[in-house]
């Protein structure tokens, strides 16, 4: 009885020198991961000027949607095409929305709202004018960027593209 | 005697596994998560400790162009000093000829942008818009994406 014991206990093979040589594998990955990489990760946000032909009129209900930023306040311009009964082919709406800041800092979360619903009216329209002040630091800038391109409910416009305001060279 | 021992030897080896299987296992969790939260892109001018790249959502991967560096002194393409970020601010012209010249000989059709967070966007708008009248087809700006660490 004894004997027949004994082969079974040899059908189990000692996993732990694989599984050493394993974690010894990662241990020596780790270092190499380490040094050849970096942990600041680096995005590319494709962007037009203003000026080159990408701006022209969308063929959609919303043909125009321009956001300027000045300090902390957000000035929204919109042009949609009429539907009212007595319009003529080819009127649009132009409407102008100021959005102050909230503690210092753009309210890019309204924005967002506002965009959402320009988005609904016209899920063609892609594409939106940013026009920053002079004075706006980058990382402003390319917050207001982020927030045209998309919400936490998806694309918002993913063409942005950037203008002057007005008198500047 | 004899059966204490055995007994012991049996109940040690699962145990054994069961602690090696874990440790497999953190380590593999470790590396997915480096292996996903670092970069192999090279690091932004590691000789200037100030440079700070701006925060960005974004997860898209940079496409290789042409590197132009905007910092608060000075406007460099692949790493050499072109022109004075300072002088440019406060003229009031549209071009930066001496970022035009540099770009317009290496024939660039793309140009990764990656400007200070600090500088204004007067100076962003330029850099941008001469490297677009020097032949670039494809503007670029760099961000540091907030997948990093």
């Amino acid at each position: 009885m004894r004997r027949l014991r004994a082969p079974a206990a040899a059908a189990s093979p000692d996993l732990r020198p694989a599984l050493l040589s394993v974690v010894a594998l990662m241990f020596l990955l780790l270092p190499f991961v380490l040094m050849t990489t970096s942990s600041d990760k680096l995005a590319g946000l494709g962007l037009s000027l203003l000026g080159d032909g990408a701006a022209t009129p969308s063929p959609g209900v919303v043909e125009r949607v321009e956001i300027a930023l000045a300090g902390d306040e957000i000035v929204l311009r919109t042009a949609i095409r009429a539907t009212d009964v007595t319009a003529d082919a080819g009127d649009t709406v132009e409407a102008e929305t100021q959005l102050p800041g909230v503690d210092g800092h753009p309210d890019l979360a309204t924005l967002q709202a506002r965009l959402r619903d320009l988005r609904r009216l016209d899920p063609h329209q892609q594409r939106a004018t940013v026009v920053p002040a002079d004075d706006t630091s980058t990382a402003r800038v390319v917050a207001l960027v982020d927030a045209v391109r998309a919400d936490r409910d998806g694309p918002l416009f993913d063409q942005v593209i950037l203008g002057a305001a007005e008198g500047t060279p | 005697m004899r059966r204490l021992a055995s007994g012991r030897r049996r109940r040690s080896a699962p145990a054994g596994r069961a602690g090696l299987t874990s440790l497999v296992d953190v380590v593999t969790i470790l590396l997915v998560f480096l292996l996903r939260s670092y970069s192999s892109d090279p690091p932004v001018r590691p000789d200037d400790g100030d440079f700070q790249l701006p925060l960005t959502a974004s997860e898209t991967p940079v496409p290789r162009g042409l590197a132009v560096d905007v910092t608060r002194e000075l406007v460099a393409v692949e790493g050499q000093r072109t022109a004075d970020t300072g002088y440019y601010a406060d003229r009031d012209v549209a071009l930066i000829e001496e970022l035009y010249v540099a770009v317009q000989g290496r024939g660039a059709a793309a140009v990764d942008v990656r400007v200070d967070r600090d500088v204004p966007y007067r100076v962003t708008r330029k850099v941008l818009f001469t490297c677009q009248q020097a032949g670039a087809e494809r503007l670029t700006l760099v961000a540091r994406s907030r997948a990093g660490l």
